[in-house]
């Protein structure tokens, strides 16, 4: 369920309220720029696929249910928006089965060594480790970190299966892992 | 899932990470664009309502002719020239009183002052 606060302006905005759409824009603007940042990788494509995300939030705002996530409906809109948007212009988005060569199952951490360097550097390091992700990776790690979305709610998101997202996450995670751990090596 | 100390130092690193932002003018072209398709579905829905009234008026009296005409129903035009005639007569023998008249009159005319007294004054004011 969206926060109650988050509720009001939703509820106001389906009933037609332009300017509390407004308001629900500026609240998720940030968040939904940023996961579709992550799957197009270029600022201008972002914003305009955005545009058609909101449009289409709009137009179809009567048909959500509140009670489920706001954000997890919102951002499954995004994901499904942006794929759309990716095969007119025919542009290719990863997948992450093609890309991913590493069947080891063993846990990989971070260095300690990550702690001697500056908050800067590693911050630098994990954008750095998120290029080297793919799309669809990118937007995974993306929602569950940065938004804190459940596996169950990135689930929904991504039309993937509960257990296909945690092993997937494990492997970004370990992915993620070994590229910090090669930059701090330097 | 395993790799704690993994997920807490990238948990920990993904929310020090600087969020993008959308340009200045994105929420305004937005909100333009928003506004068009409500103004569009607004003249949509007007459009639509005189379609409908119409095509109910055209129902109304399409229907029924096209029933009188397939099933061959003849019409008396009789009927009405009576109900006036009969109409007519009892007018004729009706005597009215007045002051009963009046009294209805008067009575009307207080209800409509009271109705308006609460439109304009009572009302307004809340």
């Amino acid at each position: 369920m969206a926060k109650s606060n988050d509720l009001y302006w939703i509820q106001r905005a389906k009933a037609g309220d332009i300017s509390a759409f407004s308001h629900v824009v500026s609240i998720y603007q940030g968040m939904v720029y940023n996961v579709i940042l992550r799957l197009v990788n270029n600022k201008e494509d972002a914003e305009d696929i955005m545009q058609e995300v909101f449009v289409k939030v709009f137009k179809s705002l009567s048909g959500f249910k509140e009670e489920s996530e706001f954000s997890t409906w919102l951002y499954r809109i995004a994901y499904n928006t942006t794929l759309s948007e990716l095969r007119k212009k025919k542009m290719v988005l990863y997948s992450f089965e093609n890309n991913f060569s590493n069947p080891e199952n063993e846990d990989i951490d971070i260095h300690d060594d990550i702690d001697d360097v500056s908050t800067e550097e590693q911050i630098q390091y994990l954008e750095q480790a998120i290029k080297m992700l793919n799309s669809d990776e990118a937007l995974i790690i993306t929602l569950f970190y940065l938004d804190d979305q459940s596996i169950e709610q990135i689930s929904k998101v991504t039309n993937l299966t509960i257990a296909n997202v945690k092993v997937k996450l494990h492997r970004i995670r370990k992915k993620l892992a070994i590229e910090i751990n090669k930059l701090i090596e330097g | 899932m395993n790799m704690p100390e993994t997920k807490d130092k990238l948990k920990e690193l993904f929310h020090e990470i600087k969020m993008e932002k959308p340009s200045e003018d994105f929420m305004k072209n937005l909100m333009l664009r928003i506004e068009k398709k409500v103004t569009a579905q607004k003249k949509r829905k007007v459009i639509l309502s005189y379609l409908s009234i119409a095509a109910g008026i055209a129902c109304i009296i399409f229907v029924p002719a096209l029933i009188i005409y397939f099933l061959k129903i003849e019409i008396t035009p009789i009927l009405l020239p009576n109900i006036f005639s009969e109409v007519a007569t009892v007018f004729k023998n009706f005597s009215i009183n007045p002051n009963i008249v009046g009294l209805g009159l008067v009575v009307l005319l207080l209800l409509l002052g009271d109705s308006v007294f609460r439109k304009y004054f009572v009302n307004g004011k809340q």
